[in-house]
């Protein structure tokens, strides 16, 4: 069973936001030491975007994520052994996560029928049935490598309501002690389980109850941010973090946008990932405090500034706007250098959080934050109430 | 801008450009190779990633193709060109056409020349090309051209693109000579004329009525992939005429994505400015140099050359064979990609259609095209070009 080495993870609190739940910490994983609050960007296929490793060390990426589904499809387990685990694959020294590969198969694949076993679902290739069950899911974790792994979990759609919803909360558990026996790096790779339960508050207490009878080195929040409400969402987390330990971090899976990273924070979640700030980057998409700008738009045909003049990214110290649009939808390097900025966008973001934190300014930092996103004062509600749960009031 | 040439050796020149205002104090050593950008950057290269693969002085080419419809935006910015694109430390080469892409013959009409932009076909005449050259202040640029002709072209295309050609020349040059604005910059002047030698002549003949920097070779082609089959001895009387006919002291140029061994007897020939199309079209179908270039390279090589299509100074690593081999492109390269990554990973990339794959490429075949111009010009400095051409030609296949 995990718990007790202390050399896969170790993470330890080193400051707290008087007013909110925020925290800062450090989490001490085997290929390296990671500030959190955190935000994880997402290699599916083991490479971000078009970026370099040495990229995304110089952006200060701690670590990054990689689909577990995506990599036991291609380059295949079998390679990903041979080549001595992702790391050594794609050549990236710092932390890794991967998920379970469950919730992939169950948003990608239509035919993915889930029983007590696993989830069955047909080969996308050959058309054969497969089953991926926790033991398996464990076991291509294994080969990956990564220092952080993922418990395969029943995940439901997250406005599924009646009694699926208890099914997959109670099935989660079974899986999640089942992924702990067949784990077998335990010495240095950490699975997190994963609180479910949709939205019902009462099956989110259970569930965050049962999982943290195991005794795991982190834990993670699932089965949100898939079309619920925001209001039912920060509730469902605020919930969550309210049970779970607090000398253990907890991560909420698939939360990006900058305004939830915000509050989330102020609710005590310390990791996060999203597709978001790559996956808009191709778009021509870059992100600021005031939201994004469309950089295909003829708007930006002469405007000479950078994205960002307050960025010091390698794209905003000497690209301009205007040049980016010239080459938005024809140039892959437009791409490149807008996921650059928007991955240092991010990682810009997390640090004035911790930094704010260890201030204790937190709830200044958060109400000038959403001054300047929402600057005609119209904040949405769920973030007024969300922050209010925890003692910050929005003027 | 000044070009001086320092040695003529039996086979090769070796010389340079000075006082280029984007580098100043700071030498351009030709032969050279100017380095081909598609809307201003370097294909799949941010700036940050071109100064992990060197540190050289660079001169980018730039051609108007690729920029055209940026042209308003560069001309309200007014700074010029190279710091439009983020590359204000690189001068700037600009030419009407593509040497990467096939360029769609016969659309030139009177006066005026068709460039192909990423929105379809604009029609430029040199009132025209030269509004949009001053606004873009290149250091070095090519009149505007209709270079329309390849080896198949009959005698009446030929006399109309030399007639054409002859004009916009004309007409160029003296909107040249009355610009304040590109007093600085380097006019290059095509030579017109296909592959008929009477026409050539009469053009070169043509052109001692103008003070020019250099010149452009032009017409032997229509640009893109096609250009890595033709043998230098199809071209070698052309080559051989023009160069004869032309003043020593001035810069000779030629475009286009010559396979390595034609390339360098176009070196042989006395060319001495080049462009990265070639490692661009390479990166674009998946493939890696590896054709070799020093004897350092033959002692420790063992890997077998060229690809299942028959290209012999490249691997095509989209192939299912290099899955699950771990080791870099060249285990003697120095570049960021064979540093730092496998084949299996680059396979992974491209055929997973992930942008890093073609970054790679690039980062490889351009780091290994600008090691070998060094080779080249370290060869005809010790006057031993003949053994470089003899030792890259022993590679390919039709020796």
């Amino acid at each position: 069973m995990s718990g007790g080495n202390p050399s896969a993870l170790t993470y330890r609190v080193l400051g707290c936001c008087s007013t909110s739940k925020a925290r800062v910490g450090v989490m001490k994983l085997p290929h390296h030491d990671v500030d959190t609050p955190v935000f994880m960007p997402v290699g599916t296929k083991g490479t971000i975007k078009g970026i370099l490793p040495q990229q995304l060390e110089e952006l200060n990426c701690q670590i990054i994520l990689g689909n577990t589904y995506h990599l036991g499809t291609k380059p295949g387990i079998d390679t990903l052994k041979k080549a001595g685990g992702l790391h050594k694959f794609m050549n990236w020294p710092r932390a890794l996560l991967t998920d379970s590969g469950g919730f992939q198969m169950v948003s990608l694949l239509e035919l993915a029928e889930i029983t007590e076993e696993g989830v069955k679902f047909k080969s996308p290739y050959d058309g054969s049935e497969c089953m991926l069950t926790p033991e398996h899911s464990t076991e291509i974790q294994n080969a990956i490598g990564a220092d952080i792994m993922m418990q395969l979990d029943d995940v439901v759609h997250s406005t599924t309501t009646g009694p699926r919803v208890e099914e997959a909360m109670e099935r989660t558990t079974r899986w999640l002690d089942r992924c702990l026996e067949a784990h077998s790096r335990d010495h240095d790779q950490t699975i997190f389980p994963i609180v479910q339960g949709g939205l019902n508050p009462t099956l989110r207490e259970q569930s965050a109850h049962k999982q943290i009878q195991r005794d795991t080195r982190g834990f993670a929040i699932g089965g949100l941010s898939g079309g619920e409400s925001k209001d039912d969402f920060w509730r469902m987390v605020h919930l969550s973090t309210d049970i779970l330990p607090k000398n253990k971090p907890r991560y909420c899976m698939g939360v990006g946008f900058a305004e939830d990273l915000v509050v989330c924070c102020a609710l005590g979640v310390d990791m996060y990932d999203c597709v978001f700030p790559t996956r808009t980057a191709r778009f021509g998409c870059a992100l600021v405090d005031e939201g994004q700008l469309n950089l295909k738009l003829v708007t930006y045909k002469n405007d000479f500034r950078p994205i960002d003049s307050e960025c010091n990214c390698s794209t905003c110290k000497r690209y301009t706007r205007a040049y980016l649009h010239s080459i938005v939808t024809s140039e892959t390097v437009a791409c490149h250098l807008v996921s650059v900025h928007n991955i240092a966008y991010q990682m810009r973001l997390m640090l004035r959080i911790r930094t704010s934190i260890m201030e204790d300014k937190y709830p200044s930092f958060v109400k000038s934050f959403m001054k300047t996103r929402y600057n005609d004062g119209c904040y949405p509600s769920w973030v007024v109430d969300a922050l209010n749960a925890v003692g910050i009031a929005l003027d | 801008m000044k070009f001086s040439v320092n040695h003529i050796r039996t086979s090769g020149r070796i010389g340079c450009l000075t006082g280029i205002d984007a580098i100043a104090g700071q030498t351009l050593p030709t032969p050279l190779l100017t380095v081909y950008t598609r809307g201003g950057n370097v294909p799949h290269i941010t700036h940050d990633v071109l100064q992990m693969i060197t540190s050289e002085n660079l001169l980018m080419h730039m051609p108007l193709t690729t920029i055209f419809t940026s042209c308003t935006s560069i001309e309200s910015f007014g700074k010029g060109l190279s710091e439009f694109v983020g590359l204000k430390e690189y001068p700037s080469y600009v030419t009407p056409q593509d040497p990467a892409v096939l360029t769609p013959s016969g659309y030139n009409e009177a006066d005026k020349v068709a460039i192909w932009t990423k929105n379809g076909k604009r029609i430029v005449d040199p009132s025209r090309y030269m509004a949009m050259i001053e606004s873009m202040k290149p250091n070095v640029y090519l009149s505007l051209c209709d270079g329309d002709t390849d080896s198949n072209s009959s005698k009446k295309r030929v006399s109309k693109c030399v007639s054409r050609s002859s004009h916009l020349l004309q007409e160029c040059y003296r909107l040249h000579e009355a610009s304040g604005v590109l007093k600085d910059s380097a006019f290059l002047a095509p030579i017109e004329g296909g592959y008929d030698t009477h026409a050539r002549r009469a053009f070169l003949e043509e052109l001692s009525k103008y003070d020019v920097f250099g010149y452009v070779l032009d017409g032997l082609h229509n640009n893109g992939p096609e250009v890595e089959n033709i043998k230098f001895i199809s071209v070698e009387s052309i080559v051989t005429e023009c160069l004869t006919h032309l003043p020593k002291e001035k810069l000779r140029v030629i475009h286009g994505a010559w396979n390595p061994v034609t390339l360098l007897q176009l070196v042989a020939a006395g060319f001495d400015m080049f462009d990265t199309s070639l490692p661009y079209l390479s990166t674009e179908r998946g493939s890696a140099f590896t054709f070799l270039f020093n004897e350092t390279m033959l002692a420790s090589d063992q890997t077998p050359k060229g690809n299942s299509d028959g290209l012999w100074y490249e691997i095509c690593l989209e192939d299912v064979s290099y899955k699950e081999v771990f080791e870099p492109i060249s285990k003697d390269c120095e570049c960021l990609a064979c540093k730092n990554h496998t084949k299996a990973y680059i396979h992974h990339l491209l055929t997973s259609h992930e942008l890093l794959g073609r970054v790679l490429l690039m980062i490889h075949n351009f780091h290994h095209y600008l090691e070998f111009f060094k080779s080249i010009r370290r060869a005809i400095e010790n006057d031993s070009l003949d053994s470089l051409i003899a030792l890259v030609q022993s590679q390919s296949p039709c020796t």
